[in-house]
């Protein structure tokens, strides 16, 4: 599901043969349904499945960082939510961002209805131990801040809904026999209201932690 | 005091004082030495789980009057590290390799900081916490081997060393 090529591949979308249209009608109607029908249901379909960075319609079944079932995003609706995308062998990105937003979590006038979901973008490296390991190594209080993974089918489908673009990259051997790969990856972090609707939208190794805890205060 | 008087006072006065300030807020420059020129500052590390990761920032100046360059690093603490660079490219941030040497010409530095370019400390011995201290070796064309020790930190709240 990373690489390029399965990353663009779209829904195939195939048209039932109509053999049940009768004598000289039979082409009108074919060049009504393709000149008006097709592309509508092609729109209707391919809208459907194109959302915005960030939205989800289905449920995803996870594990944070303690090995806790978690139902994303269902189980967070009535709490505001705060999603961003890590790893746990990214040496860089992924640090600005959550360091960023541990920041903004201080300032926030009240936390307890707030929380932070960091989902995996390496869902096939990052057991729930990792995660925990990368949270208790900076410090960050996972009362409320969840740290996302899962099975790897899971996890690519729940990112691909969310449009989020990555690819493996940077692979290299490593001193064990290995493979050492890194994933390129765009950084959004996407302020959700306890509705579920996505209300800001911040680049992660850009966000000013002050701007991120000010629209976190102001929902309602 | 007639105007004259105060224009000279103003002058003796204001000409020194705006000497003071030009001489404050001009950037400062690098001494240049004819030898030794690299000096490394500003070191820190971030957290990594042993086995992944870590991050390490800082800057590397020559003050030296010729190029020298960072030809090869090492550190107990990792067996591979090497200086990467972010870049942002077909909508995503793209981790690139800089190969050694890296040249830093007189009076340049490599300034290293959360974002851009870094050094990246793979397949950590062990994991290091906030707090932990590393060594690295960093080996220049010219300067030689330099040891510097840091302390892990994150960027809102970084060691000073």
């Amino acid at each position: 599901m990373m690489d390029t090529a399965s990353m663009s591949k779209q829904p195939t979308f195939v048209a039932p043969i109509n053999n049940g249209l009768l004598g000289a009608s039979r082409n009108v109607w074919e060049s009504t349904l393709a000149a008006f029908l097709l592309p509508l249901m092609a729109i209707l379909f391919f809208g459907g499945c194109s959302n915005s960075v960030g939205e989800t319609s289905r449920v995803y079944k996870l594990t944070d960082e303690r090995g806790r079932t978690v139902t994303f995003p269902s189980d967070y609706r009535g709490r505001k939510l705060v999603v961003s995308y890590i790893y746990t062998h990214c040496p860089d990105v992924c640090i600005v961002t959550t360091t960023g937003l541990e920041k903004a979590r201080k300032q926030l006038a009240k936390s307890d209805d707030v929380t932070f979901v960091s989902i995996t973008l390496d869902p096939r490296r990052d057991d729930t131990t990792a995660l925990r390991q990368y949270a208790e190594l900076r410090g960050i209080d996972t009362k409320n801040w969840h740290f996302l993974t899962g099975p790897e089918s899971t996890v690519d489908s729940l990112l691909d809904e969310m449009s989020l673009v990555r690819r493996r990259s940077f692979i290299e051997q490593s001193q064990t026999g290995g493979e050492l790969y890194f994933i390129d990856h765009d950084d959004p972090v996407v302020l959700w209201d306890r509705k579920g609707e996505i209300r800001a939208r911040f680049k992660g190794t850009e966000l000013n932690p002050d701007d991120v805890s000010q629209a976190i205060n102001e929902l309602p | 005091m007639n105007y004259r008087n105060r224009q000279g006072w103003s002058l003796r006065l204001g000409l020194p004082l705006l000497a003071l300030l030009a001489a404050c807020a001009a950037p400062e420059q690098p001494q240049l030495h004819p030898t030794g020129g690299i000096r490394i500052t500003g070191m820190w590390g971030t957290p990594g789980i042993a086995g992944r990761v870590s991050a390490a920032y800082g800057t590397i100046t020559n003050h030296g009057t010729e190029p020298d360059s960072l030809v090869a690093i090492s550190s107990p603490a990792a067996p591979l590290i090497e200086v990467h660079q972010m870049v942002e490219q077909d909508g995503m941030l793209r981790m690139r390799g800089m190969k050694l040497p890296v040249a830093i010409a007189p009076g340049d530095s490599l300034a290293m900081a959360p974002g851009g370019t870094h050094l990246m400390l793979m397949e950590l011995h062990q994991s290091l916490k906030l707090g932990d201290s590393i060594t690295l070796h960093l080996s220049f064309a010219h300067a030689g081997k330099q040891e510097v020790r840091f302390q892990i930190g994150n960027e809102q709240n970084r060691p000073q060393n």
